[in-house]
């Protein structure tokens, strides 16, 4: 009988057994494409034939001879900080929402519907919202009085279209992001809050000293998924924009698929990402180094 | 005075929740009035005015006669039951080896869950596709099924800190009385965790329920569409009965709204509180 | 996360069927999808393929012989579980032991059709995609037996040594589609023959509170034939896009390329497209262009059936060929759409083969979907068409592309409809033209050529 066995050899077994079949999933499933990544990037394989001529570092040196392709990450700022902002808000809304208020319940899910809503949807919607001459955005602006601000092009001026881009990024996953800091607030145990009080805190210096305390490792992931994410962007732009006007949106994933799937060069769009991985480690453990030197205090 | 100080708190609140609202509901305006208009309207009437009438449902009719609707909503249903309940097994086994026991491997364990955040998916299609194809899953169900039950980090994540506020104590006098590690596992651990789950039921069950991709290249097959698929078709390359589509829309909304309103109030109602103690 | 990252890249590619809205069905070369390498083509020895195949027709079996399951990727799921359903039906009639399913791709065919070819994982009928005709017999099988090889158009386009893998599923022209209504209120009499005239024309319905001409510019895809088919009618060479293969500097002012963008340029600075071309909305066009708040489309005729169902009667659509010169003769492109093919490890070859000459002959599909026959000499029965060939009209037939041309295009990764985009919008357009220049002359010393 396992349960009859010592703790440290149940212990064994459970970590064994626990672990095989969804380390087996992420091995098969993320990793081995991963390796597969590693390796077309030294061919220069057109992405569907069976042959793979292996052409070495032909490819990185292909990317870092051609600096204009790094230019475009100028284009992901605009995710970064619109994703920073999001997380603002959406802890915001988590903390006022799990506050004692009424109709918090129906505030709740209809701050989260963004989230629910399908892709297609979401395209269209925003297509509508952002035309120039006859976008609802425009229309809103002009019936409260600010014409001047509803002529504005949206998605046709370089500089703004990233913002516009991303602030639909912000519109669809406040909502998802509120609600992964509303679970992780849920886990506070109640107790230390009831101690505050006894102890005569404010409400924002709970909210200072103990909730975004406890919250750390949640706001941490959020921020790491918001770099990756702005490292990353792809489906925006190519859909509302296709990367226009001349370019002005186009994303560095955006290339890549291009690169593979348009032009036919699967090996060099393999080393485009997998110089993309490096990037987002690079950053990642500069963003550690930094939180956990502000935590230290 | 407390009193009064309370008050234009809450009304700061209210304010920036109604902000939100406003936002949240200004995009989604043009699905539901065109969802609302026949062909001959949508084509004359500007996307922004408002339908001759609600009451007019024939686009949603004609969506369900299109057919494949049911089926889809069907296929779905099976894809999301069954990757939750391994994806929920699992991420909770995970979950629990990595919040109660140390051993040598552990961080090596978290973080190749966290760096498989950064992979960029896109990337990898042509080598994840040759893996399905090889373990025979394309074009059946299994193809997503596989693609979903991984656990994620931001699942795992969230059961750590979950699994952190559960006190060893609990975990402690179930071994006094003999209890194996996997009895508490099975009777502390999991019912323990499920906050969270109920958070992940939802957030998982529309991220599937949402996602084209995954059953768009992996199972094009006729009768395997789900909803989003189905949703596709109604848009040709150059012509999409926007009408149509946007009735379909807000069907396809309903099931996910449905189940978030009834599910939300589970979640929130705070099981941990009660059980923790 | 890894999740959200996952559904949100996929759900991304997903939307791209809403752009993708935006693209050609009809279209393929107007399609996004292959909008940045067009035809990527070789340059197959054209003539041999025919004859030697003509003479094989297999002695017609009778339908009911043939038996199997097939599926067919299609990019036009709009038409599945309507026409398409009609179409089998038909389809049995003649072969009842063939069993046709469908399965939709409609986000990026190229895409989807590669990520399956590395695999090996074909339909039995499909489109080919974007990768160069050399390609096409490791995948496809010969389709010389089905005994249409005499009679198709544009069957060199996807031949490779003497043998035929793709059969164009319809053919269209391009022109000026108009609302002959927004037309007369705006007391333009008589179709512009020439530049001039058309420029006058423009005037008087920007003056009457129409947009005269509906670019699409930001969708991209719209602007294809300004770079694909107008520089080569201008130049009045059909093989004038291969010609970038002798030339370090395939982009001037003076050629087909400057001419063409320059009238595109041109119609935009006198504020005869969209009040603002990176903000347009394709469906909201369609509609536009049907109720004369917009005049006209410089698009295929496939788009002549979209407009009509967008809004108004056929007799209120025209069709005439773009006068871009003062000359008063002119010339129109032809270009195919996709082309069917068979997979060659198709478990029912015979049966796929049927269906695909069953589609060419007997489905009506050209009709459905607005084109010219794939056929030769068959009328099509748009009436625009004939209004539009009644100009007199001199229609011009592309050219395969160049192998080594398209390979060029790749390496220096141009897209010929982003770079009209930015030739449009720039303050120098010749700075656009330099920068690709540079681009072009680097990839072909790269490569050798």
């Amino acid at each position: 009988m396992f349960g009859t066995l010592s703790y440290n050899k149940q212990k064994m077994i459970i970590i064994i057994t626990f672990l095989t079949i969804p380390l087996l999933l992420l091995a098969t499933f993320t990793y081995y494409p991963a390796l597969k990544l590693i390796y077309y990037s030294f061919t220069n394989w057109d992405g569907y034939s069976p042959e793979k001529p292996w052409v070495g570092l032909d490819n990185y040196r292909e990317v870092f001879g051609n600096p204009d392709i790094f230019k475009v990450f100028t284009h992901n700022f605009a995710y970064f900080v619109m994703g920073i902002l999001q997380n603002i808000v959406a802890i915001y809304f988590a903390v006022v929402l799990s506050s004692k208020l009424r109709g918090k319940n129906a505030f709740r899910i209809m701050l989260f519907l963004p989230y629910i809503m399908n892709g297609v949807a979401v395209a269209f919607m925003f297509g509508y919202v952002f035309d120039t001459t006859n976008g609802s955005l425009n229309l809103f602006l002009n019936s409260i009085g600010l014409t001047g601000l509803g002529q504005t092009s949206w998605l046709g001026t370089e500089g703004l279209v990233n913002y516009s881009l991303a602030s639909t990024g912000f519109w669809r996953f406040m909502g998802y992001n509120m609600v992964i800091y509303i679970a992780s607030l849920q886990a506070i145990p109640k107790d230390i809050y009831e101690a505050a009080k006894i102890d005569g805190a404010g409400s924002f210096q709970t909210l200072w000293r103990i909730t975004l305390p406890n919250m750390k490792p949640v706001i941490q992931l959020n921020l790491f998924l918001t770099v990756t994410g702005a490292l990353e962007v792809f489906d925006l732009p190519f859909v509302l924009t296709k990367g226009g006007p001349a370019g002005a949106s186009e994303t560095y994933v955006q290339k890549v698929v291009d690169t593979a799937f348009a032009f036919n060069n699967y090996g060099l769009a393999s080393a485009m990402s997998i110089i993309l991985l490096f990037f987002v480690v690079i950053v990642l453990v500069v963003q550690q180094l930094v939180l956990s030197r502000g935590g230290d205090k | 005075m407390t009193h009064s100080k309370f008050r234009s708190v809450d009304f700061i609140k209210y304010v920036t929740l109604l902000i939100g609202v406003f936002v949240v509901l200004f995009p989604p305006y043009v699905v539901i009035i065109n969802a609302f208009k026949s062909t001959d309207e949508f084509n004359s009437s500007s996307s922004m005015a408002l339908p001759k009438s609600f009451l007019n449902f024939d686009n949603f009719i004609a969506v369900f006669q299109r057919g494949g609707l049911l089926s889809g909503f069907g296929n779905v249903l099976v894809i999301i039951i069954i990757t939750l309940t391994l994806n929920i097994l699992f991420g909770t086994m995970v979950a629990y080896v990595l919040g109660r026991f140390k051993f040598k491997l552990k961080p090596l364990v978290f973080g190749a869950y966290l760096v498989a955040t950064i992979i960029p998916s896109i990337t990898t299609q042509v080598a994840t596709f040759g893996i399905i194809k090889s373990l025979g899953l394309y074009n059946t169900l299994g193809a997503p099924i596989v693609l979903y039950i991984g656990a994620d980090v931001i699942q795992i994540i969230l059961y750590l800190q979950f699994i952190r506020n559960i006190p060893f104590d609990l975990d402690e006098s179930a071994m006094v009385e003999g209890a194996s590690l996997f009895k508490i596992y099975r009777s502390i651990i999991f019912p323990l965790l499920t906050p969270a789950t109920a958070t992940l039921v939802i957030l998982k069950t529309i991220s599937i329920y949402n996602d084209m991709y995954i059953p768009y290249l992996y199972m094009p097959k006729q009768s395997l569409g789900v909803v989003t698929t189905i949703l596709m078709r109604f848009q040709g390359v150059n012509s999409g009965e926007w009408n149509l589509i946007c009735a379909a829309i807000l069907l396809i909304l309903l099931p996910t709204v449905i189940l978030y309103f009834f599910l939300q109030r589970y979640i929130f109602e705070g099981v941990t509180s009660g059980a923790v103690k | 996360m890894r999740n959200k990252l996952f559904s949100l890249s996929f759900v991304i590619i997903m939307i791209l069927s809403l752009s993708l809205t935006g693209c050609g069905s009809n279209n393929t070369n107007n399609n996004a999808a292959t909008a940045t390498d067009e035809p990527a083509a070789t340059a197959a020895p054209a003539n041999t393929g025919g004859d030697a195949a003509a003479t094989t027709e297999p002695a017609a079996p009778s339908g009911a012989d043939i038996s199997g399951k097939i599926t067919f990727l299609t990019n036009r799921t709009d038409m599945i579980g309507k026409e398409y359903d009609e179409y089998v039906k038909r389809f049995n009639e003649k072969y009842p032991n063939i069993k046709v399913e469908f399965e939709a791709s409609q986000t990026d065919y190229n895409q989807q059709a590669k990520v399956r070819m590395a695999s090996g994982e074909l339909p039995d009928v499909m489109f080919i995609p974007t990768i160069p005709n050399s390609d096409l017999p490791k995948y496809f099988a010969s389709l010389d037996d089905l005994g249409l090889t005499d009679q198709i158009t544009f069957k060199d386009f996807k031949s490779y040594e003497g043998q035929l893998y793709g059969i164009t599923t319809g053919n269209s022209t391009t022109g000026i589609v108009y609302n002959k209504k927004a037309f007369a209120d705006a007391g333009i009499t008589e179709i512009p023959k020439t530049w001039d005239e058309f420029l006058a024309a423009c005037d008087k319905l920007k003056a009457a509170g129409v947009v005269p001409l509906a670019s699409n510019f930001k969708d991209k895809w719209p602007l294809n034939d300004w770079v694909y088919s107008v520089p080569r009618i201008i130049d009045g060479d059909p093989n004038f896009p291969n010609e970038k293969l002798t030339s370090d500097t395939p982009f001037t002012m003076d050629n087909g390329y400057g001419k063409s963008l320059s009238l595109l340029r041109e119609l935009n600075e006198k504020g005869y497209l969209e009040k603002d071309i990176n903000s347009t909305n394709w469906e909201q066009s369609k509609k536009d262009i049907a109720s004369g708040k917009f005049a006209m489309y410089y698009l295929g005729n496939w788009v002549i059936n979209q407009v009509i169902g967008a809004g108004t009667t056929s007799d209120n659509v025209g069709f005439f060929p773009l006068p871009y010169d003062n000359s008063g003769t002119i010339t129109a492109p032809l270009s195919p759409d996709f082309f069917y093919a068979v997979a060659k490890n198709s478990k029912n070859v015979d049966a796929a083969k049927a269906f695909v000459k069953w589609m060419i002959e007997d489905s009506g599909y050209e009709d459905f979907a607005g084109f010219i026959s794939p056929l030769k000499g068959k009328e099509s029965n748009l009436t625009q068409l004939k209004e539009f060939q009644a100009t007199g009209v001199v229609l011009q037939e592309g050219t395969v592309d160049d192998a080594q041309v398209t390979e060029i295009t790749n390496k220096a990764q141009l897209d010929l409809p982003a770079m009209a985009q930015e030739f449009v919008l720039a303050k120098d357009p010749q700075t656009v033209f330099d920068k690709w220049n540079k681009a072009w002359a680097k990839a072909k010393k790269d490569l050798g050529y």
